[in-house]
């Protein structure tokens, strides 16, 4: 990955940002940052893996939590972009379920660990938690869902 | 295993049934062996939690995606069902039943120590009084040789045994009767906002239906889940909530893990390993890994002589694709108890030449209809128990001689049955190219208004839904693989109607968006008096090997013995005539103390 | 004589607040060690110390339902509440300090020290009715000793004054059983002496071990299965093997041996504070989360033990959600560090607090109107 300038993993990171718009707390908090690295780059090859990094390092997100009108479009566009419109889809749904998916009901789809289903970050989208694990206790569905969502 | 020349009981299967005819023989002091197919599995709470890694890390999170499929006790699945390709439904080539139509049978079951429950939902109904004969009150199905007065004993044995909880005063509707006094071992589960929310937006409104109305109530349901113990249980005495086997202290409460199927993580939802660890600590054998195959009897009495098995390796080795290997061999009992689940029970009958034509026959399911859509506002899907509560206005009453009843299952997990969501959700967000806050708020908005009702359909038992074997059809081990035949009848789909109706009159009343959509390449659509309509399995399996009154319209007598083979006992869901829409594990639960005070008498008889 | 027995009521209810505040503050240690390590490579460690603080959790409950028993008012929601960690724990022999810490030999000697039991014969229950004894100063070698005081003051103050007068609480204010479920023991409501001394028994029985066992006495009290008490299952961590029923607490345990994976530990920094972290770092938003949630959770517990007892199943949702949210901080580096933020458990003034879990909407309201 010569042709960056950052460092491959926080572009990474910073693209997990503005992908899945969750905060860099969140992002760091699920302990799955260099995991994902590593699984994405596998996955996709090094070249297209290194073409993503290096169009978001053009971009130039200044603020990746709160990205500009600009750099939306621009993400936008990425997304539209028949090179990237599947890896990128890729890489927001292994934020957001932990799994690695090739293709609807694909046999080579695979989670990643337990721990990355666990970290999925569709349950905290939802405002629920994953399916099996970090359960909320002992009654607490009867409540009223929360009705805001947290700083972000 | 100690020398002993012989049990006086061996049980085929470690499931519910099988677990509680172990446990209150060997309580009266009979020596008891249990053969299991499943893997070995020790009753470690880290065992335990092996299968819960296995589900986390599957990609299809099936009923059965925790319990590891197993050559040699292979077991259905529900994705052996596919598509309908030209209007032919395939199924999966890998598939451990055989299915011959014309419908799919789209339900499961688990072979594993423990059984189903390990991915039951854990609801606890009693059967309604109206469900034991009703061949007499409506002309459909078939009746039972007893009735619910005569259960009644047996269901509250079957309510402390599973650990249900419900407040009483609020399950005494459509006749069901409780003894002066009667209290659930534990309160009610917490019904959730979704259910709180539905009481208020239908208040005061009815459901019309073919010149009748119906009521919307919304009733709490008695669940095999622990709540709070009610103090005045058992006369004042209270009740224990049982934790997870291997650590008790874990899962005295539902923690609302929202995975109830298909897997509680803290075994706050009852499994038939509490009962068995149980049994163990009476003195009760397991021997895992071993597969029964062969029932021996005399021709001319009918009495059981021993009970052929397959005893196989450790299965890692099997991976490689090679033939498990095992060894064969036969044990012989004092009496003999099948409680291997309906289907095994009578696949195991068929294959050892059992005479009776009723076996394998009368096999019944709930079809499920299902319907979903979006609540008025966010109800907070996702969250505990799968259902917490249901609608039981549709479960009797006269209109059962023209269109089947059904129990109407309100749903907490939004469309992940139907829709597969939120998952889903999350595919449709992307193919429209949304990322970033706009697709969390999207999942957000969207999921956390949806929810799903689940109509169970009562089916009626009939000889031609029927469990067959054949020769050319044999799993790993040489046992036979279940032929399937099964089809859903004209009364069945008028209460589907009834069912789609309710649905669509209900999303009005409470201004929400129906947002019900059928599938018509998906297994279980159809098509009746031109509305769409599909329904999947809820893998209620009942029916193989009724009970009855003579042998020609049953297979077991009323006491849960064979009428033609004496020292043999069937117990499991196969015994029940009718189901009516009643989750039948509590009932069975019930048949099964039954059937074990039965086996006790008779054994004590034979002893002195 | 009525002035007399206030004064003495007051010096008990100084007492009781100081076991409540005794119990909590064991916890987030505990608490610390539990979350650093895994349930699936340290599980005998990790169950372990799970039903320890499960039990803190009841006993300060327990201690909780006497103070209302007497006519005292737990108070839960103040930032003397909670110790500044390292905090110091001082009992007339010894000193040492509790901090939050990572799982770890050393953090396993602090929870000995804490949990040490008493080599006095304690008193029993029954044997009350003839110890007349003066309220004595609080300088105890051992929780359990000073559990002892409290009993005596109880009892000379029943034997003096009658029970009515003592245990004249709102009887509304008990929490019940219902509401503590998940570890060993049960809640007792206390309504008299008899109540309150049995309270304590399981109070001191789980910490220390039954009248010099190394049982904890849930199995006599509650037909609950044999276990051993908190200082000698820390024991069982330490020297990685376990009691045999038959053992005795002046040797060593000679039961089966005990898996500990002493590295399998996550490197949190010692006594994490959201200010050490630098602003705008995930280990800092996590941090002040970590403490705004915290504070939530005392608020609800103080509202909870003053009547608005169905608030436990929300403080008890909180508490799952502490866990989620300590580790996610426990992945959050600390900026030029090689080791990792962690929960600091630092007390939010109500009127800083935010409004951000569901949990807690309807405090909010109650915690801006009613400061206590």
């Amino acid at each position: 990955m010569k042709s960056l300038k950052k460092k491959p993993i926080d572009l990474f990171e910073n693209l997990s940002i503005v992908l899945t718009g969750f905060s860099k707390a969140d992002i760091v908090g699920t302990g799955l940052v260099q995991t994902y690295f590593d699984t994405v780059k596998k996955e996709l090859g090094k070249e297209i893996f290194e073409a993503i990094l290096n169009a978001i390092e053009n971009i130039k997100i200044s603020n990746p939590e709160h990205p500009s009108d600009k750099n939306a479009r621009q993400i936008k566009d990425l997304m539209g972009n028949i090179n990237f419109k599947t890896p990128v889809s890729q890489i927001i749904q292994l934020w957001y379920t932990g799994e690695w998916v090739v293709g609807t009901f694909s046999p080579e789809n695979y989670i990643v660990s337990s721990e990355s289903y666990l970290e999925g970050l569709i349950w905290k989208a939802i405002a629920a938690h994953p399916m099996g694990g970090k359960q909320p206790g002992y009654g607490t569905w009867g409540f009223p869902p929360q009705t805001f969502t947290s700083k972000n | 295993m100690s020398k002993k020349t012989e049990y006086d009981v061996v049980i085929v299967g470690a499931g519910i049934s099988g677990a509680i005819v172990a446990n209150q023989l060997a309580e009266k002091g009979h020596s008891v062996l249990i053969l299991e197919a499943g893997a070995k599995k020790d009753f470690s709470f880290e065992t335990y939690r092996e299968y819960l890694n296995t589900y986390y890390k599957n990609t299809v999170k099936i009923p059965n995606s925790p319990y590891p499929q197993n050559p040699n006790a292979p077991q259905p699945l529900v994705t052996d069902v596919g598509n309908i390709e030209d209007g032919i439904q395939q199924f999966n080539k890998d598939s451990y039943f055989k299915q011959l139509g014309p419908a799919p049978f789209q339900s499961t079951y688990t072979r594993a120590k423990g059984g189903t429950t390990l991915h039951w939902l854990g609801t606890c109904l009693r059967m309604l009084p109206s469900d034991f004969k009703e061949q007499d009150l409506f002309g459909i199905g078939k009746n039972w040789p007893i009735s619910y007065y005569d259960l009644m004993k047996y269901y509250r044995m079957a309510e402390f045994e599973i650990g249900v909880s419900a407040d009483v005063e609020e399950q005494d509707y459509l006749g069901l009767a409780f003894e002066e006094g009667y209290v659930f071992p534990m309160t009610k589960i917490p019904q959730s906002h979704l259910d709180k929310q539905l009481t208020k937006w239908t208040k005061n409104a009815v459901f019309s239906y073919e010149g009748e109305t119906y009521s919307y109530d919304v009733v709490s349901t008695p669940q095999g889940r622990n709540s709070n113990p009610n103090p005045k249980y058992d006369g004042g005495k209270g009740y224990q909530p049982v934790g997870a086997v291997g650590n008790p202290d874990l899962g005295q409460r539902c923690e609302g893990n929202s995975a109830c199927v298909p897997i509680c993580p803290v075994q706050a939802k009852y499994n038939a390993l509490k009962t068995l660890e149980k049994a163990v600590n009476n003195g009760v054998v397991i021997n895992e890994q071993c597969v029964a195959s062969q029932i021996l009897y005399d021709d001319d009495t009918g009495d059981i002589k021993g009970i052929t098995y397959k005893q196989y390796d450790d299965i890692d080795a099997l991976t490689c694709g090679e033939s498990p290997s095992y060894k064969e061999k036969t044990i012989t009992a004092k009496r003999y108890v099948l409680a291997a689940h309906a289907v095994e029970n009578a696949k195991l009958m068929l294959a050892s030449g059992f005479k009776n034509k009723n076996i394998g026959q009368n096999l019944m399911d709930h079809p499920v209809l299902l319907t979903w859509g979006l609540a008025p506002e966010k109800i907070g899907s996702f969250r505990g128990p799968g259902s917490t509560s249901g609608i039981p206005s549709l479960r009797d009453g006269a209109f059962r001689k023209d269109r089947s009843a059904f129990r109407i299952e309100i749903g907490n997990w939004g469309w992940n049955w139907p829709a597969g969501s939120p998952n889903t959700e999350l595919t449709d967000g992307l193919s429209e190219n949304l990322f970033g806050k706009q697709l969390r708020q999207r999942l957000l908005d969207k999921v956390q208004r949806e929810f799903r009702f689940g109509f169970l359909i009562e089916q009626q038992a009939l000889s031609n839904n029927c469990v067959t074997i054949d020769d050319r059809y044999k799993d790993a081990l040489g046992n036979h693989r279940p032929i399937i035949n099964y089809n859903i009848t004209d009364h069945e789909k008028e209460g589907m109607l009834a069912a789609k109706s309710f649905s669509e009159q209900f999303f009005e009343t409470i201004k929400g968006e129906n947002k019900t959509q059928y599938d018509s390449s998906k297994g279980g659509y159809i098509e009746y008096k031109g509305e769409a309509l599909w329904w999947q399995g809820a893998g209620h399996l009942a029916g193989t090997h009724i009970m009855g009154t003579t042998k020609d319209n049953s297979v077991v007598d009323k006491d849960q013995r064979c009428h033609e083979h004496k020292n043999l006992f069937l117990v499991g869901c196969g015994n029940m005539p009718s189901m009516g829409t009643s989750n039948p594990t509590l009932t069975m639960a019930a048949l099964s103390f039954w059937a074990a005070e039965n086996i006790d008498k008779d054994l004590t008889e034979l002893k002195n | 004589m009525s002035k007399t027995l206030e004064s003495y009521k007051k010096q008990l209810h100084d007492n009781l607040q100081t076991a409540i505040e005794l119990e909590h503050s064991t916890i987030p240690p505990y608490l610390a060690a539990y979350f650093t390590i895994n349930q699936d490579t340290n599980t005998f460690s990790w169950n372990v110390i799970r039903s320890v603080f499960m039990e803190e959790m009841l006993h300060m409950t327990l201690a909780c339902n006497i103070m209302n028993a007497v006519g005292g008012h737990p108070s839960i929601d103040n930032p003397k509440f909670i110790p500044e960690y390292p905090t110091k724990m001082e009992f007339a022999d010894r000193k040492f300090d509790v901090g939050i810490i990572k799982f770890s030999k050393a953090s396993i000697e602090t929870f000995l020290e804490i949990e040490k039991p008493s080599e006095d014969k304690l008193m029993v229950r029954g044997e009350y009715a003839k110890n007349l004894m003066q309220p004595i100063k609080l300088k105890e070698k051992t929780i359990g000793e000073f559990y002892n005081t409290i009993k005596k003051q109880l009892v000379y103050l029943v034997d003096t004054y009658g029970e009515d007068k003592v245990f004249n609480g709102d009887k509304s204010l008990q929490i019940t059983p219902k509401d503590y479920y998940g570890g060993g023991g049960e809640i007792v409501v206390v309504d008299n002496l008899d109540k309150a001394l049995f309270a304590i028994d399981i109070i001191v029985d789980q910490g220390e071990g039954a009248a010099g066992t190394i049982d904890d006495g849930d199995d006599a009290y509650f037909g609950q299965d044999q276990e051993v008490a908190h200082y000698f299952r820390f024991n069982e961590i330490y020297l990685e093997q376990q009691y045999k029923p038959t053992d005795v607490p002046n040797k060593k345990p000679t039961g089966e041996k005990v898996d500990v994976n002493w590295d399998a530990v996550i490197d949190m920094v010692n006594n994490p504070k959201a200010s050490d972290f630098p602003e705008g770092s995930p280990a800092r938003e996590k941090a002040e989360e970590f403490n705004q949630l915290y504070s939530h959770f005392l608020r609800a517990l103080h509202l909870a033990f003053n009547g608005q007892s169905s608030l436990i199943v929300k403080a008890i949702g909180m508490m799952y959600q502490m866990k989620y949210l300590a580790a996610e901080l426990l992945n959050c580096q600390v900026p030029n560090s090689k080791q990792f933020a962690g929960p600091p458990f630092e007390y939010i003034m109500p009127e800083a607090r935010k409004q951000y879990t569901w949990l807690i909407d309807e405090l909010i309201a109650d915690t801006k109107t009613q400061q206590n």
